[in-house]
């Protein structure tokens, strides 16, 4: 193996500090935990840190990054098989959130019932409704998430074709609004806001 | 025909690709204006659009544990170490 230069070392390490916390929540909403989350990060670093030789400087060293995280989370995936149950991908209709917040009454006395639901969600929360979704789903979607990039720079980063992204991430996000609302419901989040409204009145 | 104007499902199917500034310029166009006519679809793009802030706010709520950085550098030297000792 090549020998990283001191100065390669710095560049490298002034490249990764800054995408860093972006990194780190990606492969945070792709694993699950926060474990996990630390290993793959470094792991990916680690990586990096091995191939940086290969980068070229002046390119995009965020998206050559996250490309490392995400074959990390792929070999982490392979290794312990544990597919979520996933929710009926036929099952979750289009603006699923709109409608049933529309059928509870919430847009009646509310402006803006999603931002209303969704503020009171925790983290834990929003993780679990991610964590619903299957992995290749998981992984379109913690990118489309964090950062705002084109389906083709996500296609770029995961390896598949940009058809495959659009695909994968409208019916993505259907099922995690499914998703959302169901542990809303189950979380008393709708009843109050039920409530609130009705108090409103 | 850049003056068609889209139906309610038209318009509803090119939702997503919307918000993603991922449609042509034509259809673009065309969106913006049966959104600017229809209300019940203005209504629809806006929660949409209010739904995926929402989501990528809490989405980027996650705090990068405060030593892992220095756990990396820690990674990295031994990493360099090994590779001086070969």
């Amino acid at each position: 193996m090549e020998m990283l230069a001191k100065g390669s070392a710095e560049t490298f390490n002034a490249l990764l500090e800054p995408v860093l916390a972006k990194s780190y929540a990606m492969a945070y909403h792709m694993s699950g935990n926060k474990e996990e989350a630390e290993d793959l990060v470094q792991e990916a670093a680690l990586l990096a840190f091995r191939g940086f030789g290969s980068f070229q400087l002046g390119t995009n060293f965020k998206a050559w990054f996250f490309r490392i995280v995400v074959n990390c989370a792929h070999s982490l995936h392979r290794k312990r098989q544990r597919e979520p149950k996933v929710t009926a991908l036929e099952d979750a209709e289009d603006l699923y959130l709109y409608t049933h917040t529309a059928k509870e009454g919430l847009h009646r006395k509310f402006d803006n019932p999603a931002e209303l639901v969704l503020d009171r969600m925790s983290i834990d929360q929003i993780k679990q409704a991610i964590e619903s979704l299957p992995f290749d789903y998981r992984l379109v979607c913690a990118l489309y998430f964090l950062e705002e990039i084109s389906y083709q720079e996500i296609a770029d980063i995961i390896d598949i074709p940009v058809g495959t992204v659009r695909s994968r991430l409208h019916r993505g996000r259907k099922l995690l609004q499914k998703s959302l609302w169901d542990l809303a419901v189950e979380n008393n989040i709708v009843q109050s806001l039920k409530e609130e409204s009705g108090a409103l009145r | 025909m850049l003056l068609t104007i889209y139906s309610c499902n038209d318009a509803i199917k090119r939702l997503d690709d919307y918000l993603d500034r991922e449609l042509s310029s034509t259809e673009l166009v065309r969106v913006e204006r049966h959104v600017k006519l229809c209300q019940s679809c203005s209504k629809k793009f806006k929660f949409e659009k209010e739904t995926l802030d929402g989501i990528r706010a809490k989405f980027n709520r996650i705090i990068l544990p405060i030593d892992i950085y220095e756990r990396i550098e820690q990674l990295l030297e031994l990493e360099s170490g090994n590779k001086d000792n070969h």
